[in-house]
């Protein structure tokens, strides 16, 4: 009886440090995989930022750091396709931007900016293609050349999966 | 049956009866009390289990303490800074030299807080207040969840110095408030009625608790 509570005594334990080790391994297995996903969002978190401090230093956008030119903007825009192609040879592949005028002036069209209404739009879309991933925003100003007024805006940087 | 006494112990004398059965004791080769053998043996057991569950407890938290989130520091203070940039940078709406920017409107307001600002009937304070505000709610980050702070003063002026012309906009009890937050520096040079000004303008972040 004493032998069988001994054998059954040490079976338990052998359970219970073989649960122990399992159960470790498979918290090991999720660490690794949350580690991995984790990695890969702060890539993506920093070719945002990247991207971000490229775009609002650089002279085919802006007129100074961080003001956009929407003559500049307009240009690019209505190039469409053609020039998202020339930017991600220049940029890289897989971001979209949009600059969207934030203090609009009564009266004025809060649309996207095309030939037909620039300059009186709100917001300027590049390199879009439908489902977004990573995004950041930051506040920005816009040049209306027209007005000769810097407008308050907000910068949308972001990059596809 | 007699024996005779053994060398070394020559006062004792035993009488021993050869075929007696003895009886050990069974701590005499245990070392434990009677009947406690298992006890022992479980108790090894369990201070065995509670170590290893230590051990992995320990682990796990030490794991878990390195799984922090993407950090949003640099971010935000590049956040923080273009926010400040960016409103100074706007348009006030007047076409008085004085109050055409933002940036124009504080240091009019810091210097002379009752000028009037062109046709609009408003000061300089006024505009600024105004200007201030409604830019910093256009933001859905900022208005959402953070309280802020506009402390403007010279450039040579400590901020706490006594004598020194202190103007702010928001929310006031930022200054002193002790929890983590975020400042912005602009530096305005302005020249107005005949002097030239160094402006320094602070804006705090802190998060709404």
């Amino acid at each position: 009886m004493k032998a069988q509570s001994s054998i059954m005594e040490y079976l338990l334990l052998s359970v219970f440090i073989l649960l122990m080790i399992m159960s470790l391994i498979f918290f090991l297995a999720w660490w690794q995989s949350s580690q991995f996903g984790l990695e890969q969002k702060k890539l993506k978190d920093q070719r945002v930022d990247v991207l971000m401090n490229r775009f609002i230093n650089s002279p085919l956008f802006v007129t100074e750091n961080s003001v956009f030119d929407d003559s500049k903007l307009q240009a690019i825009q209505s190039l469409r396709q053609d020039a998202c192609q020339d930017l991600e040879s220049m940029f890289g592949g897989d971001w979209f931007i949009t600059i969207e005028v934030l203090n609009q002036h009564p009266g004025e069209n809060i649309g996207e900016c095309t030939a037909s209404n620039y300059p009186d739009c709100g917001y300027w879309e590049m390199c879009g293609q439908g489902e977004r991933n990573v995004s950041r925003v930051l506040p920005v100003n816009v040049y209306r050349k027209a007005e000769d007024r810097n407008d308050l805006a907000l910068l949308t940087v972001g990059v596809y999966s | 049956m007699r024996y005779p006494n053994p060398p070394g112990n020559p006062q004792s004398s035993s009488t021993m009866r050869a075929c007696s059965p003895m009886r050990i004791p069974s701590r005499a080769h245990t070392g434990t009390l009677p009947g406690t053998g298992g006890h022992t043996k479980a108790q090894t057991s369990i201070v065995l289990i509670v170590l290893l569950l230590i051990i992995f407890a320990a682990l796990g938290i030490f794991l878990l303490s390195l799984a922090r989130t993407v950090s949003q520091e640099d971010y935000m203070d590049l956040y923080a800074n273009n926010l400040m940039l960016s409103i100074m940078k706007t348009d006030t709406g007047c076409s008085d030299s004085n109050c055409k920017l933002v940036s124009d409107t504080v240091a009019c307001a810091f210097i002379l807080s009752d000028w009037p600002c062109g046709d609009s009937g408003r000061t300089c304070l006024e505009t600024a207040n105004t200007s201030l505000s409604e830019y910093m709610s256009a933001f859905d980050l900022i208005s959402r969840n953070y309280r802020y702070l506009f402390v403007v003063t010279s450039e040579f002026c400590s901020m706490t110095e006594e004598g020194c012309r202190v103007l702010t906009f928001g929310d006031t009890g930022l200054e002193s408030y002790r929890g983590k937050k975020r400042v912005a520096n602009y530096a305005i040079q302005k020249s107005m009625a005949g002097s030239q000004y160094n402006i320094k303008v602070r804006l705090y972040l802190a998060r709404n608790t």
